[in-house]
């Protein structure tokens, strides 16, 4: 039942997404663009587009792979799945967290997961890039909000709006 | 943005627990915005502290992407999808600003390599998520436990 691979691919997701929501993008491909052809690698970008541009985290772009794959019910299938087993991870964890503060293995832990996180979040960036379409001018795009992302503090989700309205001109 | 409201405006915590949360919302599995709540939630109020911080900050992304996806999934009007490439693009141009600045501004060379390791792994080699924690945990453990010179 499409529901229920749904709800396994991304609770799967949802608890081996250390490090937050960017590091799971490879693997969330893999699934569900490589493995079981929901969506496309277009599409898929497209997703992380809309994502970014919506409160609240980018994970959420689950919802419009589950969407697209089976209506609202899928779209609140894969929310569900890929917020709620971290969720209650992270609530039964809080509360022992606070004990182990000043616990050697606590900050030695933190610190080693941050390059293998960091390692999984150039990956996602590739594997997004292989799914942009426009050709030079969404290069061209991309690398501008690149320069404009490092040299200035505006507002990540004013840009990518930006963006849509360019891109509805000049990518159509 | 968090911070301002519920340690200085609210004063449901303090500064220190705050940051302690922060901590753990980062590394654990999950959406740092949700972990975060879900922590200062169930700080609060406990479970069902926990249960509405949790809704409260999924909802909101949900349901405007739900109007957004609605209209876009269902149009073939070219200046739609020209719009969500778009926005594709320039939202990968800003994960790799934000990549570029995590990796290059705060670890060392060693941690650098780690990194391009981690990335070439899965790009090249297509490793599954769940091996490469198994794999690259443990190699990063060592790695950044070398007798400490005081990076990040």
């Amino acid at each position: 039942m499409i529901y229920g691979r749904l709800a396994i691919v991304f609770t799967i997701l949802s608890l081996l997404g250390f490090g937050g929501g960017t590091a799971i993008i490879p693997q969330m491909h893999a699934d569900v663009v490589d493995h079981y052809h929901w969506v496309t690698s277009a599409d898929f970008a497209r997703f992380y587009g809309l994502g970014k541009l919506s409160p609240g985290a980018t994970t959420t772009m689950a919802a419009l792979v589950g969407f697209a794959v089976a209506g609202l019910l899928g779209a609140v299938v894969a929310t569900l799945a890929v917020f709620v087993p971290s969720g209650v991870l992270v609530y039964a964890t809080g509360h022992v967290w606070g004990k182990l503060r000043g616990n050697p293995w606590r900050e030695r832990v933190a610190r080693a997961i941050k390059p293998v996180v960091l390692g999984l979040i150039w990956a996602g960036v590739f594997t997004l890039a292989r799914g942009v379409v426009g050709g030079p001018v969404a290069i061209a795009m991309a690398a501008t909000a690149t320069v404009l992302m490092l040299v200035t503090q505006w507002n990540q989700a004013l840009m990518v709006l930006a963006a849509g309205a360019i891109g509805a001109v000049v990518l159509r | 943005m968090i911070r301002r409201e519920v340690v200085r405006t609210k004063q449901w915590i303090t500064d220190d627990e705050y940051l302690d949360l922060l901590s753990l919302g980062n590394l654990l599995p999950g959406s740092n915005p949700i972990n975060i709540a879900v922590l200062i939630g169930s700080h609060i109020a406990g479970a069902p502290g926990a249960c509405v911080a949790f809704f409260a900050s999924v909802f909101p992304g949900f349901a405007i992407l739900m109007l957004l996806g609605a209209f876009a999934l269902d149009s073939h009007q070219p200046w739609v999808q020209g719009a969500l490439s778009g926005c594709a693009a320039v939202a990968v141009g800003l994960t790799l600003a934000n990549a570029y600045e995590l990796t290059f501004k705060r670890i060392d060379l060693v941690e650098i390599a780690l990194v391009a390791a981690v990335a070439a792994s899965v790009l090249v080699l297509h490793i599954s998520l769940a091996l490469t924690l198994v794999i690259f945990v443990p190699i990063a453990l060592v790695v950044t436990s070398r007798p400490a010179k005081k990076a990040s």
